[in-house]
């Protein structure tokens, strides 16, 4: 019998460097010279989720089929997209344990093992969205509020910080939490926090990569005396006002800053108790990535009653607007509008729907939103488009500078009677992400899954993928033209990114919760993603 | 507050019923009023009405209702007996909470509750759980199936129908298929007299599933 450590010294003496050292910031940030790697969360620090891979065309994609299976021991939503470094993929086992796997066979190489404290409870799942590496290390945050560095080759730990509660909240401890990919920058590793239906008063995090001590903290709801308290009543109301991240951000080299979505305020059903903006929920904020001051904000939906949380990645872009080539920040919003942002300076170039969305008639000259009287939060309720749960939410989207075009995982037709402090009603059907397949029962009218791709210059709709029911999945693209996704309906497909023409699906036998990644090893693409609480992997026969 | 008196007329009662029904599914009302809100006073007055005689079911007559009259059988399925399109009732008359909701639940909000199970019999359209919607297919050949859906997604459907038999078909090989929102079930406000419905009530109540040890 063949012993699997004798394999996988084999595997590293046949295939070359397969662990991962050496990924310098460097190399991060010129990720799109090593499309075999996928470095970060969205493939490269612009959240563009694009793969520079172009083995998988739309002629070929037919012949894609099964490589391995990985089944993960954790019954938990499988929300992962993984790393992949020099041939060994890493991903995480929900909650928080993260495992190494020859990327070729997905084998295991390595597990650290990690059990949060009992006491953590974040919202909406015990999950975990990715990882990130610098160096030789992996890092880690977890749903108990530690942000861990981890030994890509063995495994072993490096580091564990306990992430500072902040002292407005001691009470909300179990509340505070990671459940996004880190975002490395420089010497740097980046994370917020996940909570903000429990009370908490957000932030974003820099830690040193090499020994785990808080670099800066950029809180995401201003005290007293800080630009934005005054967005917030008199009073203590701001200590709780929620803000938390729970989803990658993303960085610009040029500008050396970092872009973060902040979402929900606390008590979104309440809004009359939080009168005021309530900056800096559901907005973007521009951080200095060396400091964490506060360059620039946008906030999408001020005085949110909604739940529109704007954790969505950022997705940075050049394009030419207006006839000038422009550097612009491209963001498909929990509340329906699809946003082009200058990424220098956080002007607001346009907004336009990307699903039916009845609350907004526009925007005022500085880009704030009009809301359409009444479309709001009352005690007898109101109708309103898109639904609680968002046009989008958490799960990424695409851009591709091979087609110019932004492409957006949403949900149409769906919406909800928003009451006055009491919890919004759904009006179709609208459900959460779960592991295993559910019974479809919808009609379109009631809410349907869908792909979009928009041309972000004239936010001009090209195409759609429209599915039968709601989707929690991510979009990846890659140069081939070829667009991966997938929905709770359990099929991943690929799309040709131009048409939208259905090239290939697979049934994998659970709901697809997680963005797709893709990576090279030996010439040969492979196209991974989770589904159900398995990790599966791609590529041609 | 139910204001009906005590001895009104039965007959009267049906037909007040039946008027808000028609009215509703006329849509004759259209100030303002949504559906909801109509389908609620329709719930209300009709429970009312049925509330304020007192009427006392007999579930042994129920059950023979069930199985012979009422003809439920050629849908719904009690322990052994029945056909298996329909839902199941064995344990219909156990409280499920309301936790789940009219979308969640497979019997929906009535389960347990003698005003849903009425109102059920009387307006089956009147809330229909997601779980009993029914399906129709044409295939290309014209043959038109009806079913319970059991689910579809994009690219597949999977029912059951009125043979009680598990049926899937790959949508591109269909020339039609719809989810019906409505439901399949008569109306049984003009086959039955509201003794009947009380006696079938109280038979449904009367399952709840066996026994637990």
């Amino acid at each position: 019998m063949r012993h699997p450590l004798l394999l996988a010294s084999l595997s590293a003496s046949l295939w070359g460097p397969l662990y991962g050292q050496g990924v310098t910031f460097d190399r991060i940030l010129n990720a799109d010279k090593e499309p075999q790697n996928w470095l970060t969360y969205s493939g490269a620090v612009n959240g563009q989720r694009h793969s520079e891979l172009k083995q998988i065309t739309p002629a070929n994609a037919k012949n894609l089929e099964l490589q391995w299976v990985w089944q993960s021991k954790s019954l938990e939503k499988y929300e992962t997209t993984s790393l992949v470094v020099d041939g060994v993929l890493y991903t995480v086992e929900a909650p928080d344990t993260v495992v190494a796997l020859d990327a070729t066979t997905g084998k295991t190489f390595w597990t650290f093992p990690y059990t949060p404290a009992a006491d953590a409870r974040p919202c909406c799942g015990r999950v975990n969205r990715g990882l990130a590496i610098l160096g030789d290390t992996i890092f880690m945050g977890t749903i108990d509020a530690h942000l861990i560095a981890i030994d890509a080759a063995t495994g072993k730990q490096v580091w564990n910080t306990e992430i500072p509660t902040p002292a407005e909240t001691p009470e909300a401890k179990g509340r505070y939490g990671v459940t996004h990919a880190p975002l490395v920058v420089k010497d740097k590793v980046i994370v917020g926090t996940t909570g903000g239906d429990g009370g908490i008063r957000g932030y974003i995090d820099a830690y040193d990569a090499k020994t785990g001590k808080q670099a800066w903290r950029f809180y995401t709801i201003p005290a007293p005396g800080e630009p934005g308290n005054e967005s917030w009543p008199p009073g203590d109301r701001w200590k709780t006002g929620g803000g938390a991240v729970w989803q990658a951000g993303a960085y610009d080299p040029e500008s050396n800053l970092t872009f973060w979505g902040i979402g929900n305020p606390s008590g979104t059903h309440n809004p009359d108790q939080r009168v005021g903006d309530n900056l800096y929920t559901d907005s973007v904020v521009a951080l200095d990535a060396d400091t964490g001051k506060l360059k620039w904000y946008y906030q999408f939906t001020p005085h949110d009653d909604m739940d529109w949380d704007s954790t969505q990645v950022p997705v940075l872009a050049d394009i030419e607007w207006q006839g000038k080539p422009r550097k612009v920040m491209l963001w498909a919003n929990r509340n329906g509008i699809m946003y082009v942002l200058d990424r220098a300076s956080g002007q607001f170039l346009s907004g336009k729907a990307f699903v039916q969305a009845n609350w907004l008639s526009g925007f005022d000259e500085k880009g704030r939103p009009m809301r359409v009287p009444g479309k709001v939060a009352t005690p007898e309720g109101s109708f309103i488009m898109p639904t609680m749960l968002g046009a989008t939410n958490w799960y990424p989207p695409s851009f591709s500078p091979s087609t110019g075009l932004f492409y957006i995982p949403g949900w149409e037709n769906a919406g909800v009677i928003n009451y006055l402090g009491k919890t919004s009603k759904d009006t179709g059907v609208t459900p959460m992400a779960d592991v295993k397949l559910a019974p479809n029962y919808r009609t379109d009218a009631e809410g349907f899954g869908v792909v979009r791709a928009f041309d972000p210059k004239t936010g001009e709709k090209k195409w759609e993928y429209k599915m039968g029911d709601t989707t929690w999945a991510g979009v990846l693209t890659t140069a081939g033209d070829v667009l991966f996704s997938g929905g709770r309906e359990g099929y991943f497909y690929a799309l040709n990114a131009r048409t939208g023409e259905m090239l290939w699906k697979v049934p994998l036998g659970g709901q697809i919760n997680s963005g797709a990644m893709s990576y090279s090893v030996n010439g040969k693409q492979y196209v991974a993603v989770a589904a159900g609480t398995s990790l599966f992997a791609f590529a041609l026969r | 507050m139910c204001k009906v008196p005590s001895q009104v007329n039965q007959d009267w009662l049906r037909v007040s019923s039946l008027v808000l029904i028609l009215i509703l599914k006329g849509g004759i009302l259209t100030g303002g009023m949504s559906i909801t809100v109509l389908r609620t006073c329709i719930f209300a007055l009709t429970a009312c009405a049925l509330g304020a005689q007192q009427l006392t079911g007999d579930p042994a007559r129920g059950q023979a209702l069930f199985e012979g009259k009422g003809e439920c059988l050629m849908c719904h399925r009690v322990n052994d007996k029945g056909s298996r399109y329909g839902p199941d009732l064995s344990t219909i008359g156990a409280s499920r909470g309301r936790g789940g909701g009219p979308n969640i639940s497979p019997t929906g909000t009535a389960a347990g509750d003698p005003k849903g199970l009425e109102l059920a019999m009387l307006d089956p359209d009147a809330e229909v759980a997601l779980a009993n919607r029914s399906v129709r297919v044409v295939t290309k050949d014209g043959t038109v199936i009806t079913g319970r859906l059991l689910n579809h997604d994009n690219f597949s459907v999977q029912f059951i129908d009125t043979q009680s038999k598990l049926r899937a078909f790959m949508k591109s090989d269909l020339k039609e298929f719809a989810v019906l929102t409505k439901s399949p079930m008569p109306s049984y406000q003009d086959k039955l007299n509201a003794q009947e419905v009380a006696d079938l009530v109280s038979y449904l109540i009367s399952l709840k599933g066996p026994s637990k040890p």
